[in-house]
């Protein structure tokens, strides 16, 4: 399989993206490269002679792989340290287990299968970790052993695929609408109720509606971490994977349609709706929208992903790679709840019960 | 021997003394104006009777009596000489006059003596007798009759000032007069009793409670049992009853009146000159809770026993300058209690809300994944196109509920006695 490894010029270290930079930087000896000089040295390296590797002799009768065992299953030899590295089909970018080299599985992005956008990493790893930190504070009700940093599993930017959605919306919507009035009189109260039929239709364009891609990532978590702003998305190139784990998308395009669907339906109708003005409520009474797709975008958007185990459960966070924001429900401590609960009861019943009866007392 | 002789003199010395400082008034003997030789009359109410004949007489400076004989003088005589003989033996005035009935041969007698007879001179005073008969009791007979007299005595012949002269214009000037202690022209005792409800000890007991608390606050307070109301609402009948028998201190007549008329089982409270200060409509609500659950048990004595503390209670309240009204309402044992467990279990239930909303928010601070159900971060710019809009009327309905009346003003008001006069009060059932 091709694996590439983006080595540094001046040193052969393993070269990194750098959020801050938003270039290639060499962790070794600090040559930065931008990321347009690593076009040229992609084809360069593509057409490069490979290396022989030197023969110890040893041959290791190892034992076949079971029929239906290697399914799905690549293995890919480090280009550093000639470690073999195992993922899935869908990998496209990780970390030598062995020697820490950054490598891309280009032949992943090759193709058809070339995303058409990146939103390169702007946040980098310290700031997923302080936004971590900061996600705990304030946060009464969270065990405080969950807090100790010792129980962090594993921290990793992931470019995550996605499919981007362009839709034009056609919205015909009847409303009910009322308007109320109230007065009085010595004997009676009365309520008029004036009722309005208003009718809306027009169109409403959207523009990438982002779908997760992936089946091993959970499509809530990362619509928690929403909005990505696409004007900072470029054109992919490999490099920006470098240092990053990133997968191919393996849900297609038409099985995540349905999913951007839904949230355009719901926000046409909340904005037809802002257009029924003048009343006093305003209700949907026969919706009909019809969508047009206006095209399909497959891009790779930055995700710093972080595990933490505790108390035998498992929780991750997201920290959208571009705004930071940052997401992750959190352990409940039902002794502190329990707690609290009875410390606030407690003390303001009493203290309302002192008042009360005070008062009562001076009536 | 000596001795003894010794203390007999300072015995009777200290009689004698005592005699001397003790007022003429308390030495005199009451006058008997009313005879019942038939028995039918309680000691309460002859002495009530008494009271209001002894009072009309003093007010016109002759004594009206009145007589319910037996058939027994029939032996000897007839009505009229032994109407005379009775007259006389009583020792009363030389200015009077008696009416007599014989109930068991269904005659009467009228004798008048001195100026009594020449101020109603030869006419027979019919409408004397038509008021006794109208009535079903024999108190109520002998009320009714002095009524009528003192309605014609007033017409006819002006009251009589404490000097013993005649003012011929019939009305009271108490203008720079110090107040007394009896109310000008109260013709009847604080405590009327048509019907019978207490027995004598209560009457004695609950009258001398009245005379003392009105006395003390120069407030007439009157308790009447009537047997029934006539077209008036009780409240009316009570006022016109405070008015027209002459009680109230002043002329604003202050004072109160707890009339009951038992057959219907109602009641009336009504008030003139300060009592209109004293029970404004709110307190009067808080009034009723004193005798009205007496009453409604049927326990009279207890309720207008109640009924006369509490007036004293609101009258000296009022003097104080914040006469019981909304807001100054004191709260019952019972209204405390309530009030205490309402607040209580409020406080807990507060406590448990607040509590759990507290604890809630904190919980879902802990929550911060959601699927995002909106793409309006999504919208292109300047792609909302509206091809049409159409807003159409269909039609207009009016609901209408009625409002809840206010019930703050409780139940007292003021209002007009038949002669005008400005009172407060109110009716109900017991």
């Amino acid at each position: 399989m091709d694996l590439m490894d983006y080595k540094c010029p001046n040193c052969g270290g393993a070269v990194r993206f750098d959020p801050g930079k938003q270039d290639l930087v060499c962790p070794y000896c600090d040559t930065v490269l931008s990321v347009e000089s690593l076009k040229s040295m992609d084809e360069q390296l593509q057409h490069a002679p490979e290396e022989k590797e030197a023969s110890v002799g040893l041959d290791y009768e190892g034992k076949e792989w079971q029929e239906g065992e290697q399914q799905g299953m690549m293995v890919y030899t480090c280009n550093s340290c000639s470690g073999e590295i195992v993922g899935d089909e869908t990998l496209g970018a990780t970390s030598c287990p062995f020697c820490g080299n950054a490598v891309v599985m280009t032949a992943t992005f090759s193709g058809t299968l070339r995303p058409d956008m990146v939103i390169p990493f702007k946040r980098d790893k310290k700031e997923a970790l302080a936004a971590l930190q900061r996600h705990y504070v304030g946060k009464k009700l969270l065990p405080r052993v969950f807090k100790d940093r010792n129980h962090l599993d594993e921290v990793k930017g992931v470019y995550v695929p996605f499919w981007l959605f362009d839709v034009e919306a056609y919205a015909e919507i009847d409303y009910r609408a009322t308007n109320v009035r109230v007065w009085s009189d010595s004997d009676y109260n009365y309520t008029e109720t004036s009722v309005y039929k208003a009718f809306r239709a027009g169109t409403i364009g959207y523009q990438r509606v982002p779908v997760d891609g992936s089946k091993v990532i959970d499509d809530t978590l990362m619509e928690s971490i929403e909005p990505f702003h696409f004007t900072e998305a470029v054109d992919f190139q490999t490099a920006y994977l470098a240092g990053y784990f990133a997968n191919k998308y393996d849900v297609e395009a038409k099985q995540s349609v349905s999913r951007a669907n839904d949230r355009i339906k719901n926000s046409t109708e909340s904005a037809f709706a802002q257009t029924v003005t003048g009343y006093d409520t305003v209700d949907a009474i026969k919706t009909s929208i019809q969508l047009q797709s206006g095209g399909i975008c497959y891009a790779l958007l930055p995700v710093w992903l972080l595990s933490t185990s505790w108390n035998g459960g498992k929780y991750t966070f997201a920290m959208n790679g571009q705004t930071g924001k940052f997401v992750g429900d959190l352990p409940l401590d039902k002794a502190a709840y329990k707690s609290w609960f009875l410390k606030i009861f407690g003390i303001t019943a009493a203290a309302l019960l002192l008042a009360s009866q005070i008062i009562v007392t001076f009536l | 021997m000596k001795k003894r002789y010794q203390f007999l003199a300072t015995l009777l010395l200290a009689m004698w003394l005592l005699v001397l400082v003790t007022p003429v008034s308390l030495l005199a003997a009451p006058k008997t104006l009313i005879v019942d030789e038939m028995s039918v009359l309680t000691q309460s109410e002859k002495d009530n009777a008494n009271a209001r004949a002894e009072q009309i007489s003093a007010k016109y400076n002759m004594d009206v009596a009145f007589l319910l004989a037996t058939g027994e003088y029939r032996a000897n005589q007839n009505l009229t000489t032994y109407s005379k003989e009775v007259y006389e033996k009583l020792n009363l005035s030389q200015n009077g006059f008696m009416m007599s009935l014989d109930e068991e041969n269904a005659v009467w007698e009228f004798v008048a003596f001195g100026n009594a007879q020449e101020a109603i001179g030869e006419k027979v005073p019919y409408e004397w007798f038509d008021a006794y008969d109208n009535e079903k009791t024999y108190k109520g007979g002998i009320s009714a009759y002095f009524n009528s007299v003192e309605s014609f005595l007033a017409a006819n012949m002006g009251a009589t000032d404490p000097s013993g002269t005649t003012d011929n214009s019939g009305a009271i000037d108490t203008t720079n007069v110090p107040v007394p202690a009896t109310p000008v022209g109260r013709q009847l005792p604080r405590f009327v009793d048509s019907v019978g409800l207490l027995n004598e000890q209560q009457s004695e007991q609950l009258t001398a409670k009245l005379n003392e608390i009105s006395e003390r606050l120069q407030f007439d307070v009157v308790v009447a049992v009537v047997p029934e109301l006539d077209n008036r609402e009780a409240r009316l009948f009570a006022a016109d009853f405070f008015e027209q028998n002459g009680f109230g201190y002043g002329s604003e007549i202050d004072g109160a009146i707890l009339l009951l008329a038992t057959k219907d089982r109602d009641f009336g409270f009504a008030s003139f000159g300060y009592g209109l200060t004293a029970f404004t409509s709110v307190g009067q609500d808080y009034l009723d809770t004193f005798f009205l659950p007496f009453l409604k048990k049927d326990q009279y004595f207890e309720a207008f026993m109640a009924y006369a503390d509490a007036v004293d209670n609101f009258v000296l309240q009022a003097k104080t300058g914040a006469p019981y009204d909304k807001g100054n309402i004191p709260k019952t044992a019972a209204e405390i209690l309530k009030m205490r467990l309402i607040a209580a279990l409020a406080s807990l239930v507060i406590g448990l809300g607040l509590a759990g909303g507290i604890t809630s928010s904190w919980k879902r601070q802990l929550r911060s994944v959601h699927q995002e159900d909106w793409a309006h971060e999504y919208v292109r710019e300047d792609s909302v196109v509206l091809s049409q809009k159409h807003d159409t009327f269909v039609n207009r309905f009016v609901d209408r509920t009625a409002r809840p009346k206010d019930n703050d003003s409780g139940g007292g008001s003021t209002f007009s006695s038949s002669s005008g006069r400005s009172a407060t009060g109110h009716s109900g059932k017991y």
